[in-house]
């Protein structure tokens, strides 16, 4: 009873941050002259309300789900990087050039594909840790920067190393197509690819890591309260260097299954233009770091973007209309975090 | 490759063309974090100031003045809510920052679309774009001044600023109080300083440097907007008010390192190596700079803790 | 009479700070506040400046009854305060520190030459020697701090308020300071000292007012009085003769040797601290807060590493370790403060009491927590402490402070470990809490283990502890068996006084 009674009054807030965000939107639409009622329920039956969208849904939410598990596992240890998108361009990039390569059985080779992406994805998120923690700069920065290196890095490997020249669509830079060796679809009639159950596993596997391990502990605790983990003797940099190179591991197996399971290839900025990593950012927030949480805000938050999509060809409303909604319930879910300082503060100068 | 003075001369403007966005807006960052504000939002900034002087420029048929007021109100509007959100709702300025960030990108694909029905790309002849200024030595000095091929005058500007914001926050009364609120918030306030309206007008103002830079990005070297025009300067002038440590001057000299790197980057980019690798010069310096100048103030900081000691020690 | 407060009430919660306060100050004359932690005397010097408002009361100044709403208020009025954590600006120069808010200017900008002039007549005026022009972080403290008092003067200020403003200066710079305060009464300002320090009140003091949990319970004029009775006045209180048996004592559980610290501006925080903990005592630690204590047991337990000298805690070297090797070696830790390094209070009761025994075989197996079995203990101590909640799984921020820090105590008490370091265990608590914390830790005496007790409540050291060092200046300064000392002498000696028997 006390537990139920608990989520409900978890969930009120982002509740209404999403309201206020979809409100916005429908102001938004209203004010380039369409209608806002059926804009706002264009978008929700768009991402959710037919099984086709659903599937597509879930098909965009899965690299945002491996992008909000590894930001939950970072900021809820206290660690504000920025850094899924590189992490997970390196695990694309990893995969595109492992996989048709790799000798033996398809499953084989799909398990090695997603190993290496998964190394890729921690090796460099560890490269961005440890000049943030070795040289005392900003994770935040580094991270950043980070990304658009390996941005131009991949672009590179695909431009001039690995380009596809009998690809058959000659605008789109690529690299060579995998065959048999691919994530396959759940059910042959929609996109969902087997990186959604991935997907799913890393969420109840993460989750396990954090709430019953004593390195999730650690890593919890140090979220918590720096001082407390400190004063406790579990503040390290080993606990910050795992912690984030798990991130960067997940964030890699996201790139692996883009690869592997939608594009069959790398594709220049096929990463970086669809925003998975700051809708990552936006689901963990909105849950708080909780990583079943962030499961449902990711799935939210494609299909608002798939939504947006179908809205942009029926109604004609740019799509962009969903980065917007976005953004502003960002804004209002890290007002709120504050706000729940402010009373804890008032509670302890009241106490002493 | 043949160096010539053509070269040089080319790679000097261009250095300037590139630094002067960048110099804006860590000229912006460097007095938010004077004042104790931590602002990430300059790319958002820039982005939608970009924008709305478009619009402006197109709808009024080419009125440049009215342009870059309209870039620099968007800039000021926006940097209001954003110090709203943190000052006010004490929102965390990184999350808040981003989504300023993104919700641009969409903001400004968003409307380019409602107001000229496309995506990606608008170009038309009927945009004016800012005025070249011709050096007044060109007839005599021709070499010289083809060092400042192409600037406008907010190029110019730029560098006056920097100045300006140096003497506003050095030498002038409101100034200096600015830089006490960064260096300690309560004993501003412990005498009787109105912290959180001083914050929050510096945060404001400050909007008024991104909305130039973004002036420049859409109506500067070429005159069109483009989705994600500001292609994260926003980020590398936050990495230029670190490493100029906040100070007008030295986040200048960080502007025209991180200026040099991109002209460099391009004009290598048209001779030998590939646009993958040059495109990342800027951001791979970022990280260089950001680790030699950690080294540097560490150093700096052992060697003042051991000349204490000694003193310490000859004094006893 | 220049000011007078009258009847001032201030209560946080249920916690009562004063009680119906009254105190008047004439001109030219300084007055000294003196009492223990927690009496009360800041708080009411807070109302005066404005940072805090009375519950009821009233304050009249030169006549005419004022109501301050914030230190600006006070400082119109002529108030000005020298806090103990000064309020500066240390990359700035003295002068644009002392003329922040009021400046000379020209055409808005900042006149130097104007400002520095003002500075200088002023430091003049009243003997208080600065240079304008240096830059605050490379001034010495007492520098500052007569930075701090030039503030207030060139806000025309004519009573200062002085909060414990030589808990911070080394021996020499408080006779400066000392003298500096003899000086503005002789220039006519009026002046309030807080302090604890009785020989400095016996120095400078026109009269003295005692304060004890939260009302005056003594007006003085400093020539009819002593340093004995004022420190008797201040403590007070009838102690309860618990009758704690002496343990036979068994191997040496923390032995300290030689710590020396020093701090950024060259002032010894510790000066050869050696002390040592054996099994079946409580060691106590007395001392004025801010006498390094804290800094010791940060060293001790190692969230302090840059020091020198010896820490081995049950035979161990842990001399410069970190926190988790410290207290692998067998040591537990209260924190003074239990919110800021003692809990997480967004985190559970179950993780709150887990902390620092995640690895332990207890609790884990190849690293994966055995959460009923962490449960269970956590609900065996909560059930055992007597814990007021209804179960382990409430986050710690709701519980009250009292309920907070028996969960710390818990934690740390009952992990089986040799050696408790208890830092201002009892705290802000109600005496019902005490008595147990109290209970709990001669518990632990009394089962082969050992305690070292760090308190600024006087009468906790005299009734816990077997043995009792007295802390002064980052020094140990005497040590002595239980009950061959008794609670006026110790006053004295935690205030630097010495006893000549």
């Amino acid at each position: 009873m006390n537990k139920v009674k608990r989520l409900l009054s978890s969930l009120a807030y982002p509740l209404m941050a999403i309201l206020t965000g979809l409100i916005i939107g429908a102001i938004i639409i209203m004010s380039t002259g369409k209608n806002p009622v059926s804009g706002i329920w264009g978008l929700l039956k768009g991402g959710y309300l037919t099984g086709f969208s659903l599937a597509s849904t879930l098909t965009r939410a899965t690299p945002i789900i491996f992008c909000g598990v590894s930001a939950a596992l970072a900021w809820g240890s206290g660690y504000s990087s920025m850094g899924a998108q590189g992490q997970m361009i390196m695990g694309a990039i990893t995969a595109a050039i492992v996989a048709p390569r790799l000798p033996g059985p398809d499953w084989l080779v799909v398990i090695l594909t997603i190993l290496c992406s998964m190394v890729a994805g921690a090796l460099f998120s560890l490269c961005s840790a440890f000049v943030s923690a070795k040289f005392n700069a900003y994770l935040l920065i580094i991270t950043l920067m980070f990304n658009y290196v390996a941005n131009y890095f991949a672009s590179y490997l695909t431009n001039y190393v690995f380009l596809d020249p009998y690809a058959l669509d000659k605008l789109a830079i690529q690299t060579q197509k995998i065959e048999g060796s691919i994530l396959p679809r759940i059910l042959s009639k929609y996109t969902t690819h087997y990186g959604f159950v991935i997907a799913l596993a890393v969420v109840i596997l993460v989750n396990f890591l954090v709430k019953r391990t004593s390195f999730g502990y650690k890593a919890r605790m140090g979220g918590l309260n720096p001082h407390f983990a400190e004063y406790g003797g579990i503040k390290s940099r080993k606990t910050m260097y795992m912690v984030l190179m798990i991130s960067g591991a997940i964030a890699g197996l996201g790139g692996a299954c883009e690869v592997l399971g939608t594009k069959f290839r790398y594709v220049d900025e096929m990463i970086t233009s669809p925003g998975y990593s700051w809708s990552g950012i936006t689901a963990s927030l909105m849950s708080n770091y909780n990583m079943i949480g962030t499961l449902f805000s990711s799935i939210f938050l494609a299909g608002i973007t798939v939504g947006g999509a179908s809205i942009e060809l029926t109604m004609n409303i740019p799509s962009e209309i969903t980065q917007i909604i976005q953004g502003v319930i960002s804004m209002l879910i890290t007002a709120k975090i504050a706000i729940d300082w402010s009373k804890l503060n008032k509670r302890k100068e009241s106490a002493e | 490759m043949i160096i010539s003075w053509t070269y040089i001369s080319a790679i000097i403007s261009s250095t300037f063309r590139a630094c002067s966005p960048i110099l804006l807006c860590s000229l912006a960052a460097a007095m938010c974090s004077k004042t104790g504000v931590f602002n990430v939002a300059m790319e958002g900034c820039m982005m939608l100031s970009a924008f709305f002087s478009i619009v402006v420029n197109y709808y009024t048929h080419g009125n440049v003045i009215l342009s870059i007021l309209a870039g620099i109100l968007t800039s000021m509007i926006v940097s209001g809510i954003l110090a709203f959100f943190i000052i006010k709702l004490k929102a965390s300025p990184v999350i808040a920052g981003m989504a300023i960030n993104t919700m641009s990108n969409g903001i400004t694909i968003y409307l380019m679309y409602v107001f000229f029905g496309r995506k990606g790309l608008f170009q038309d002849p009927s945009l004016v774009g800012l005025t070249k200024v011709t050096p007044f030595f060109s007839k005599s000095l021709p070499e010289l001044a083809s060092c400042f091929y192409g600037l406008t005058y907010v190029d110019y500007l730029s560098w006056i600023l920097a100045i300006a914001v140096y003497v506003f926050l050095y030498k002038t009364v409101i100034g200096y109080r600015l830089r006490a609120i960064g260096i300690n918030k309560e004993a501003a306030r412990s005498l009787g300083t109105p912290v959180e309206k001083y914050q929050f007008l510096t945060m404001t103002c400050s909007g008024i440097l991104c909305g130039l830079a973004g002036v420049l990005l859409s109506m500067g070297s070429v005159t069109l907007f483009i989705q994600n025009i500001s292609s994260g300067k926003g980020y590398i002038a936050m990495t230029a008010n670190n490493l100029g440590a906040s100070h007008p001057i030295g986040v200048a000299a960080a502007s025209l390192f991180f200026g040099i790197c991109q002209s460099v980057g391009s004009f290598l980019q048209q001779t030998s190596l590939k646009g993958q690798i040059t495109g990342a010069i800027p951001y791979v310096a970022t990280i260089l700079a950001s680790i030699v100048s950690s080294i540097y103030v560490k150093a700096k900081k052992e060697n003042k803790i051991k000349q204490a000691l000694k003193a310490q020690e000859t004094k006893s | 009479m220049i000011l007078e407060m009258k009847n001032i009430v201030k209560t946080y919660g249920r916690v009562v700070a004063n009680d119906n306060v009254s105190i008047d100050l004439n001109e030219g004359e300084i007055l000294a506040i003196v009492g223990e932690n927690g009496a009360g005397k800041s708080t009411i010097m807070k109302i005066l400046y404005g940072l805090e408002k009375p519950d009821s009361g009233e304050i009249y100044v030169k006549g005419k009854k004022v109501v301050f709403n914030s230190p600006s208020d006070a400082m119109k009025m002529g108030i000005g305060m020298v806090q103990q954590h000064f309020m500066l600006f240390p990359p700035m120069t003295v002068t644009e520190n002392i003329v922040y808010n009021n400046e000379q200017r020209k055409y808005g900008f900042l006149d130097k030459k104007k400002n520095i002039e003002k500075v200088r007549e002023l430091s003049e005026k009243y003997g208080l020697d600065v240079d304008p022009e240096a830059i605050i972080r490379d001034c010495s403290v007492g520098t500052q701090q007569r930075v701090e008092i030039l503030k207030t003067l060139y806000q025309n200020a004519d009573t200062i308020i002085f909060d414990e403003p030589s808990a911070v200066l080394t021996p020499g710079e408080v006779d400066d300071l000392l003298k500096t305060m003899k000086n503005l009464a002789k220039a006519g300002k009026s002046l309030i000292i807080i302090t604890h320090k009785l020989n400095e009140v016996m120095e400078v003091a026109d009269r003295v007012v005692v304060m004890r949990a939260g009302v005056v319970v003594g007006r003085v004029d400093k020539t009819d009085t002593s340093t004995e009775e004022l420190s008797y006045m201040m403590i007070g209180r009838q102690l309860m003769n618990l009758d704690i048996k002496p343990v036979e004592t068994g191997r040496t559980l923390l032995s300290v040797s030689g710590l020396t610290m020093g701090s950024e501006s060259g002032k010894k925080v510790l000066n050869d601290v050696n002390l040592h903990v054996d099994e079946g005592e409580i060691v106590g630690i007395a001392g004025v807060s801010g006498n390094g204590q804290s800094e010791l047991i940060r060293c001790i337990t190692g969230l302090e590493r840059e020091y020198e000298g010896k820490v081995l805690v049950d035979g161990h070297d842990v001399s410069n370790k970190t926190v988790d090797v410290v207290r692998k070696a067998g040591l537990s830790y209260i924190p003074e403060d239990r919110y800021l390094w003692g809990s997480a209070t967004e985190a559970s009761l179950s993780d709150n009491l887990l902390m620092g025994e995640e690895d332990s075989q207890a609790f884990s197996k190849n690293g994966i927590l055995n959460q009923k079995t962490i449960d269970r203990h956590a609900d065996q101590l909560i059930k055992e402490y007597k814990v007021k909640v209804d179960t382990y799984s409430q986050k710690m921020k709701e519980l009250s402070g009292g309920n907070a820090q028996k969960i710390i105590c818990a934690r740390e008490v009952e992990r089986d470990v040799p050696l408790t370091i208890a830092c201002e265990p009892t705290r802000g608590i109600d005496i019902g809490a005490m008595e147990f914390v109290h209970e709990r830790l001669v518990n632990k005496k009394e089962n082969k283990g050992g305690v070292l007790l760090v308190s600024s409540e006087l009468s906790e050291i005299l009734k816990l502890s077997d043995r009792i060092y007295v802390m002064f200046e980052g020094h140990l300064n005497h040590e002595f068996r239980h009950g061959e000392i008794d609670d006026r002498k110790l006053g004295i000696m935690m205030l630097g006084g010495e006893i000549n028997e």
